[in-house]
């Protein structure tokens, strides 16, 4: 798996941060605000861990992102603690569910957590 | 070929093909770890127009580079270069990569000498991200002006609704890539 770090490694990141600088400075000349490169570096960091819903129909494959301490899917906002349990293995990178999947699954929730308003769009365009 | 052979192979002897445009004949490429030697290269009048020539030359010496060159004949120029990403845990995607094809394979380029190059790099991700405990998947940050090309190879842009700067190729699409190419299929 990861390769233990060594000075190269450091060099190596240096390097990758400046091309990624080179990128940032390309999205801000195409209007891109600080606080959406912050979001976006943020969904990145939760992507490569591993915390994501993705959601298929026939037409479109939408990819959320999961942000666990926070309780929320960036896009979609989840009662709190709802992704602990049973219901958090739908999460994990790979899992696809269907659009009626999810409905289905926040329906659950729904039943388990009544008083909680159960989804809520905070931003984006998913469209469960 | 199956993915058990695929993943015997050598990952950077695989037949990467691109096509000459002058001629429309179809080349195989391979990969080969840079060296310190290839930084008057990456870093010559050839790659000025680069996006990232500024860090190539010296990322070519550090272990995990790697250049793209034809398999036969003279023409030994870097056709793309790449630095291999890492899958951080298992089924988790291949991210912190960075590729980049030779200023004279992109589009717009005239003339224009290779098609096929950014595809192979890809490619080549994909299969690092098999080798490294990954499932195929892969997330790249984008440029405003490479969206496009990231999503004709089956990359979504994420999160959805948001600035597309972040480029996620699934699974399933990592493995249409390679059966396009050596004809591995897709086994959820």
């Amino acid at each position: 798996m990861s390769r233990r770090p060594d000075k190269g490694d450091e060099k190596a990141r240096q390097l990758y941060d400046r091309a990624m600088a080179i990128i940032d400075e390309e999205w801000r000349g195409a209007g891109a605000t600080e606080e959406e490169l912050e979001r976006s570096r943020l969904a990145a960091r939760l992507y490569g861990a591993g915390f994501m819903v993705m959601l298929r129909d026939q037409r479109e494959e939408l990819l959320i992102p999961l942000d666990p301490e926070r309780g929320v899917l960036l896009g979609i906002r989840l009662p709190e603690g709802w992704w602990r349990g049973d219901l958090a293995k739908l999460l994990r990178t790979g899992e696809e569910l269907t659009i009626p999947q999810l409905i289905q699954v926040l329906r659950e929730l729904e039943e388990c957590a009544p008083d909680e308003p159960v989804v809520k769009v905070v931003s984006g365009s998913a469209k469960a | 070929m199956t993915l058990e052979e695929l993943l015997a192979a050598d990952p950077n002897t695989l037949p990467y093909r691109l096509r000459r445009l002058a001629t429309g004949e179809v080349v195989v490429a391979s990969f080969e770890p840079s060296t310190a030697e290839d930084a008057e290269e990456s870093g010559g009048e050839d790659w000025r127009g680069a996006k990232f020539a500024e860090v190539w030359p010296e990322f070519v010496e550090l272990p995990g580079t790697l250049k793209l060159v034809l398999a036969h004949g003279e023409d030994r120029r870097i056709q793309g270069i790449m630095r291999l990403g890492q899958v951080e845990a298992p089924s988790c995607p291949l991210t912190g990569s960075l590729l980049e094809s030779a200023p004279w394979n992109q589009e717009g380029a005239e003339p224009r000498g290779y098609a096929g190059v950014g595809r192979a790099l890809v490619r080549r991700l994909v299969v690092e991200s098999l080798r490294q405990g990954g499932e195929g998947s892969i997330l790249d940050r984008a440029a405003p002006g490479s969206v496009g090309f990231y999503r004709a190879l089956g990359f979504v842009v994420v999160p959805p609704g948001e600035p597309p700067d972040h480029v996620f190729l699934t699974r399933k699409r990592a493995f249409e890539l390679l059966e396009e190419a050596w004809g591995v299929t897709y086994e959820p």
